[in-house]
């Protein structure tokens, strides 16, 4: 008989997880209200993979929690954070977000990195009434239909995707436009944004972990394509980038900001300069006054690791959390939290205005250009895209 | 005009970084049996101590590349010498999970020491393209073939006219007769090691011109490898090159005229489907044992 009934429990915990069993109530969940004198968030973030260069989204976070401690935390109580290295495998952030949630006991899940990561644990952390807030992609999945518990914060991958064919269309009408789309749920959304634009263009997918791109390079220049559009993250991007010159071909070339983020890109591609990238966050070298916030804090806080692109959508992700729980009246739980969250209204983040309510969790909606020039990223003037 | 010999060039100089990876694999396993699932992961420690010496210690780059290929060696024989010595009596998968411990400890201590941000070696050749009419000569992709063919020259001469080629063949035929021969398996198997991974750091400096450096930045290359190696037929070092050039080709019309998000899923299948056809792969031999 016990055994039987601690199958079950085995069982319902299964399904639970898997996201097949009716939603549990927040409120009973571990880590549902907060107690003690300490608010804990949980994050996945790749720190050994394939894709370790955006898991420095945890040290910006972690900056700007620390920065928040330093003015007080929220309603008395310090702000601390678990990251987990997940390696960006989904299999593995299923079973880190479980251990967060279930022995670590967070109180939400924030700045989590990655489009199948997040893809992985979002519907059951929805289920399960722990908010999941901020995490760094912008895949229409987790934007349409809006989940209670999921606040993402960047504007959508087609957006992204908008944005860059937009600007192909202002400032290089004419050219004939191709696109290299990673095969998932970061590079399709783009493909279908750029082609909802300009119609159809040249296409030519590549899975993740491809390692030789000249049969691209190659089909776009017989092609006659003169405008590259690069949906793709960091190491496929300079593969292609240092791919270009050595066919004697010089297109127009577009990144999306998840190419073009981190801070040894001009040394890595040495033909970066004048490419174009969509981006939402300020030019590093810009004077913008949260940039400048972000680049203080991480240098007090995170010695050793550089205020980029990458650790600051941690950064942003910080940015969203604590503004909820700063607007919570009364007892702090999970269901007080997510109403805290869809009353902010224009709230100025780093990634610029930022609103949700409790129709939409759409988050940041524009996008903006930036060109390379003299080895650094500078913001093309009346490039701003609105979805 | 057609595109078709364009791509069929750079295969050719892609499947050459494929070869000279499988050829390291092979090397090693003839000579001690063992299958080294570490090679990429020592590929890509050579490639950072080329980047190591060129950046912080400021080396000349040509200088920079014959130091790491010497590390390179140095690390297979220490590795041999105090890993894979201690398990040599050891089931064939305890040896397997060695080699995988390994692929795992030298990638996470190159990310400690040298961050996840992609980082990048210069080209070797750096002259400029030469434009044929449609075809256009990279001076990059036909030095990757010609470091290959100089290479290869290099361990045939080894394998033929040398006392330790001829250990290597020995040992690769039979260990039990190359011992009662005189023949010091422990010399010959620490300097395969040295020389199997200083092939696998030599295509990791030659692969990371054109593409980024990071501690991921070999695992696919080797895939191909393995693949390579085990197209051509595991253990002969011609099923190496060929097996290796050949899957550059393949790889690469695959990836223009039919479907380049599936590009690695499709050489697998003709893989199997051409072990089907010949068990051993194109140039192996199907092993007879006494009974």
């Amino acid at each position: 008989m016990r055994s039987r009934s601690r199958l079950a429990g085995i069982a319902a915990a299964l399904l639970a997880l898997s996201g097949v069993a009716a939603p549990a109530c927040a409120e009973d969940a571990p880590g549902a209200t907060v107690t003690g004198d300490t608010i804990t968030f949980g994050q996945y973030a790749d720190q050994s993979g394939a894709n370790a260069a955006i898991g420095a989204a945890r040290y910006g976070l972690d900056a700007y929690l620390q920065a928040a401690n330093a003015q007080g935390g929220a309603h008395g109580k310090k702000l601390r954070l678990i990251s987990y290295d997940d390696g960006y495998k989904p299999a593995q952030t299923a079973a880190l977000v479980k251990k967060l949630v279930f022995e670590d006991g967070v109180f939400a899940i924030v700045g989590g990195v990655g489009s199948p990561t997040t893809a992985a644990v979002a519907p059951t952390l929805n289920d399960l009434g722990v908010p999941l807030i901020g995490m760094a992609t912008g895949s229409p999945i987790f934007y349409d239909p809006t989940r209670k518990y999921v606040f993402p914060a960047w504007p959508l991958y087609t957006t992204d995707g908008k944005t860059m064919a937009t600007f192909l269309k202002t400032h290089f009408a004419g050219k004939k436009v191709g696109i290299i789309y990673q095969d998932d749920s970061f590079g399709k959304p783009i493909l279908a944004a750029v082609e909802s634009v300009l119609g159809h263009v040249e296409e030519v997918p590549y899975s993740p972990g491809q390692v030789d791109f000249s049969s691209a390079v190659v089909k776009f220049k017989a092609a006659g394509v003169d405008a590259l559009v690069l949906a793709t993250i960091a190491a496929p991007a300079a593969q292609i980038l240092n791919e270009l010159p050595k066919f004697n071909y010089a297109p127009v070339r577009v990144l999306t900001g998840s190419a073009c983020g981190y801070t040894t890109i001009f040394k890595t591609v040495p033909s970066l300069e004048g490419a174009y990238c969509a981006a939402f966050l300020p030019t590093p070298e810009s004077k913008d006054p949260q940039w400048t916030a972000f680049e203080d804090a991480m240098a007090r806080y995170e010695q050793g690791h550089p205020a980029e692109i990458y650790s600051a959508w941690g950064w942003l992700a910080g940015q969203v959390a604590v503004e909820g729980l700063r607007r919570i009246r009364g007892p702090i739980t999970r269901e007080a939290f997510v109403a805290a969250l869809e009353s902010i209204k224009s709230f100025h983040t780093i990634g610029g205005d930022l609103s949700y309510s409790a129709q939409s969790h759409r988050g940041i909606g524009g996008q903006f250009i930036w060109q390379a020039k003299n080895g650094r990223w500078l913001t093309v003037p009346n490039s701003k895209v609105e979805p | 005009m057609s595109i078709l010999p364009q791509i069929v060039l750079s295969g050719l100089a892609q499947g050459s970084l494929y070869a000279l990876a499988a050829l390291g694999i092979v090397l090693i396993f003839n000579a001690g049996g063992i299958v080294n699932f570490a090679q990429g992961a020592m590929a890509v420690v050579t490639a950072y101590a080329t980047w190591g010496l060129l950046n912080g210690a400021h080396v000349p780059y040509p200088l920079a590349v014959a130091l790491a290929l010497g590390a390179a060696f140095a690390l297979g024989v220490a590795t041999e010498m105090l890993v894979l010595r201690r398990v040599a009596d050891a089931p064939p998968l305890t040896q397997i999970v060695v080699t995988l411990g390994l692929l795992m400890l030298l990638t996470g201590l190159v990310g400690i020491v040298f961050g996840h941000d992609p980082r990048s070696l210069p080209e070797l050749v750096t002259l400029p393209s030469i434009s044929l009419g449609s075809l256009i000569l990279v001076p990059s992709e036909g030095f990757d073939l010609a470091v290959l063919i100089v290479l290869v020259a290099a361990l045939m001469l080894l394998l033929r006219r040398t006392k330790l080629g001829l250990g290597m063949r020995a040992l690769s035929q039979d260990r039990f007769a190359a011992r009662l021969a005189g023949i010091s398996l422990t010399r010959v198997l620490s300097l395969t090691w040295g020389i199997g991974v200083a092939l696998a750091g030599a295509a990791g400096i030659l692969a990371v011109p054109s593409t980024t450096l990071t501690p991921a930045t070999m695992d696919t290359l080797v895939i191909y490898g393995f693949v390579a190696a085990v197209f051509g037929g595991f253990g002969t070092l011609s099923g190496a090159i060929v097996g290796g050039l050949l899957l550059g080709v393949v790889d690469n019309l695959i990836k223009t005229y039919l479907a380049p998000e599936l590009s690695l899923s499709v050489v697998f299948a003709l893989l199997l489907l051409a072990l089907y056809v010949r068990p051993n792969g194109l140039f192996g031999r199907a092993v007879v044992r006494k009974v």
